[in-house]
């Protein structure tokens, strides 16, 4: 059965029907949750709200769209609304440094692969919320410029951005924590 | 993916390999015990129209059956001093507190059963897609 035609049946009144999506998706929601949050009880929090907003919007949804961008969207606005609200200050993409692009990053980056998958992700959160969400979406959950554009709900040019300036910072915390061990 | 450029190409290699976290035990239930919990709004609209408005109408449709000639006879009061065709008649109507509220009772109700049926109407076209 096809995302659209379980949503046909959650607006047809199945409630039940909706539990197929979560299935389907809920790894995936999670996942982006947990990596804009860095914090498994707070990806949870934001997972299950983006599904509850996701079955009360169900009748926004487009269904010559597909569902999972419409999904993340929603998943990626609860999770960063969610650090707005939230503990501790986060830097913001205005205040992050821009990393200058390294000559040649290939072999340091390959070392790199081989660390830990830990280190790559607390490298991750040390960038601003927003350079997060779009590494999250566009190399995590592979989605297209345009999808992460639709998600993050900015121009396709600024996504083109942010992805290009979170990369060199993210090659750039690697190398300099790969640095700091040696 | 078809867009991936080449020099996004190690850093998707990185990124695209670490393993996603398992979801939390009883998630999936959590989320469906919310769902199920969630009811229409329209039909919690509906009944709250429906209690705001019918009582009204039926203490409106009681007062106009008991003293509808007196109704009549105040409108047609005014209309007549409206036209200026007698300047000594007194032209005035009197209506109760209750009716002013059953009144604004009925405007609210039909307020809400409007916007339950725009949504009804809304849901039903993305159905019917």
């Amino acid at each position: 059965m096809t995302d659209q035609e379980i949503v046909h049946l959650c607006l047809s009144g199945d409630a039940d029907a909706f539990e197929a999506l979560v299935e389907r998706y809920g790894g995936r929601v999670y996942n982006v949750a947990l990596r804009i949050t860095h914090d498994p009880d707070s990806a949870r929090d934001c997972a299950q709200d983006a599904f509850i907003r996701a079955y009360r919007a169900l009748h926004q949804y487009d269904p010559a769209y597909p569902f999972g961008p419409w999904l993340f969207r929603i998943t990626t606005n609860a999770s960063l609304n969610f650090l707005q609200r939230g503990r501790g200050r986060e830097i913001t993409v205005e205040e992050f440094p821009d990393a200058p692009e390294p000559a040649d990053a290939g072999p340091e980056l390959s070392a790199v692969r081989k660390e830990d998958v830990q280190e790559v992700l607390d490298a991750m959160a040390e960038l601003p919320p927003a350079y997060r969400a779009a590494l999250t979406l566009r190399h995590m959950q592979q989605l297209s410029y345009q999808e992460v554009a639709d998600a993050l709900g900015i121009p396709l040019g600024t996504v083109k951005t942010h992805l290009h300036r979170a990369r060199a910072a993210l090659k750039q915390t690697l190398v300099a924590r790969r640095g700091k061990r040696s | 993916m078809n867009d991936l450029q080449a020099d996004e190409r190690e850093i998707h290699e990185l990124l695209s390999a670490v393993r996603p976290a398992a979801v939390p035990v009883g998630f999936r239930e959590a989320v469906m015990r919310e769902v199920r919990n969630e009811r229409p709004a329209t039909r919690w609209e509906w009944v709250f129209a429906a209690a705001l408005a019918l009582p009204s109408l039926a203490y409106l449709a009681w007062g106009l059956l008991s003293h509808g000639a007196e109704l009549g006879v105040s409108l047609n009061a005014i209309l007549v001093a409206a036209q200026g065709l007698d300047q000594t008649t007194g032209a005035d109507i009197v209506v109760d507190g209750l009716s002013i509220i059953s009144l604004a009772l009925v405007a609210v109700g039909s307020a809400i059963a409007a916007h339950a049926m725009l949504t009804s109407t809304e849901q039903h076209r993305m159905t019917a897609r």
